[in-house]
């Protein structure tokens, strides 16, 4: 892989070497989000082999539902570590990527040399309303009145555009959350593990946002994902072959609605820095994980990530088989549209399935080239985006 | 936003209050304009173009130069979504609504609800004009419904 001048000197100098990730629930079952956390950290810890002492460095994401100022203090603290680095990445669904990002350039620049990446959160609608964590947004005051609280409504205009502009259709975005759902059939942690469903069965589910059916919306969940980040070099005497961190990117839109296109989202600017550090283009990327908070979701980063043109998302999705046997294996453990959505740091559940298959741990789910993998972090309404490319060490 | 109330006694589900927009701050002079039946936005003239949602600058050169000024509020719909599911308690007694981007001439978008029409009948593109529900003597909200005689 030639240098390109937009690696900065990070291009693989950072590795994944350790993974938690709890089994996620419907409710929260007498968890707190910190309890969450924590187990979720305990775990990646020792399946990296390496102990509390070893941990110079911590980087957290809000959890909704136990929202705290002092956070990462707050669960160092929990976790009886004492890091020289400590991080809140607030990014909504771009934060596990954006961790990784940051957890990364602490490794690689010496500012840190074992970080630990943890987000946990619980579910609970109830709480949701009685007590929404705070968020400033001149903006809601337009739309909240108008019925757009949450993200559904915004979503649902994105792929009524698409569907007018480029003739989308609903069965193609209900294929992937179909395929998904097929590939969630081999992950007994995922929600809808042994629910599998068709294309038929996400068109008959209701119509929640027109043209959004139920099933094509993720479902909020109590969980807690991590993973450990340390130096190629110190990965080289622990447990697992880990899995590289060669590019990432970050990017932000500071107004979805005012965009000249509102379908050409700052996924493109974020997807094009993580491939320039990478040094790698789209056609070399073996498998992705990408947010899928919404179909619609997965099928505009499917286009502004480069693999496909813009418009062409619907008839790609049609024509490629997305299983994680298929010719382009995405979001091989059923995505957060089969597994749940714990909370903003949902995406980590991406990150982990991705740091899993470039380290060759999928089991009888691993994809066929695990040389390259993308994956994606969406927050907002396509609004902050993070985009990491990993890459197996072997 | 308004606070959206207290608990409900007996510990059950609060009632939810209509959510409506806080008056006061960088947008008032909108919400003053909305109930007089005029919609205003700023404009810097440095840049040829006007600011949404409202700010005591312009996010493009921020320059403080911007002015109040009414606009034409016949636009069209630039994407809309018929809404079968409230995500907020007051909307569940609305649903089916039609929430929409409305793009007027001078490029603003703002995010509206359509009235007067059937969700069947609505499309990407076609010409709307405002409708402005008041719905108290502070607040008025900026509908849109299809444009009568084209």
């Amino acid at each position: 892989m030639a240098r390109s001048s937009e690696d900065a000197g990070l291009r693989g100098r950072a590795a994944i070497v350790g993974l938690g990730e709890r089994r996620p629930t419907k409710s929260p079952e007498g968890r707190t989000p910190l309890g969450l956390v924590a187990e979720a950290a305990i775990e990646a810890l020792a399946d990296a082999g390496l102990g509390p002492a070893d941990v110079d460095g911590i980087v957290v994401c809000p959890a909704m539902m136990q929202y705290s100022m002092l956070w990462p203090s707050v669960v160092a603290e929990h976790l009886g570590l004492s890091p020289s680095y400590l991080d809140l990445v607030d990014l909504g669904g771009a934060s596990a990527c954006a961790m990784v990002a940051r957890a990364a350039t602490a490794v690689a620049t010496g500012r840190a040399r074992t970080v630990l990446c943890v987000s946990g959160d619980t579910w609970d609608p109830r709480g949701m309303y009685l007590k929404p964590p705070p968020l400033v947004s001149p903006l809601r005051d337009f739309t909240i009145p108008y019925g757009a609280a949450g993200a559904n409504a915004d979503y649902a205009m994105a792929a009524r555009l698409h569907m007018a502009r480029f003739g989308t259709t609903e069965r193609q975005l209900a294929k992937i959350v179909a395929d998904q759902r097929r590939s969630a059939q081999s992950n007994p942690l995922a929600l809808f593990h042994g629910k599998p469903a068709t294309v038929d069965d996400v068109l008959a589910s209701p119509v929640v946002a027109d043209p959004l059916h139920l099933l094509e919306i993720v479902m909020p969940c109590s969980g807690a994902e991590a993973v450990v980040v340390t130096t190629p070099e110190r990965a080289r005497d622990l447990r697992h072959a880990p899995a590289l961190v060669l590019g990432f990117g970050e990017h932000l839109d500071p107004d979805p609605f005012q965009r000249p296109d509102l379908l050409v989202t700052p996924v493109v600017e974020s997807a094009r820095r993580a491939f320039a550090m990478a040094g790698v283009s789209p056609a070399e990327v073996g498998f992705a994980e990408l947010y899928d908070c919404y179909s619609i979701a997965v099928l505009i980063e499917i286009e502004d990530a480069g693999f496909c043109p813009k418009g062409e998302g619907g008839r790609f999705v049609e024509s490629h088989d997305l299983g994680f046997d298929g010719d382009f294996p995405l979001n091989t453990h059923g995505g957060m549209l089969s597994f749940g959505q714990p909370g903003l740091g949902g995406g980590m559940t991406l990150v982990v399935e991705a740091a899993r298959q470039a380290m060759g741990r999928a089991g009888e789910r691993q994809v066929r080239r695990p040389e390259i993998g993308f994956v994606h972090g969406n927050g907002g309404t396509f609004t902050e985006e993070c985009s990491l490319v990993l890459g197996a060490s072997s | 936003m308004k606070d959206p109330g207290g608990d409900a006694p007996g510990g059950g589900m609060p009632s939810f209050p209509r959510p409506l927009p806080a008056l006061e701050g960088d947008a008032a002079p909108y919400w003053r304009a909305l109930a007089r039946g005029a919609v205003e936005l700023q404009h810097c003239a440095a840049c040829r173009r006007h600011v949404f949602p409202p700010r005591p600058f312009c996010p493009l050169c921020l320059g403080r130069e911007v002015a109040w000024q009414e606009v034409d509020a016949r636009g069209r719909v630039a994407t809309f979504t018929t809404v079968h599911r409230a995500t907020h308690p007051w909307f569940t007694g609305v649903v089916p609504y039609v929430y929409a981007l409305v793009e007027l001439p001078c490029g603003v978008r703002l995010p509206t609800r359509l009235v007067d029409v059937r969700p069947e009948d609505v499309c990407v593109g076609i010409d709307v004009e405002p409708r402005f529900e008041r719905v108290d003597d502070a607040v008025t909200l900026l509908h849109f419904a299809p444009r009568s005689g084209g």
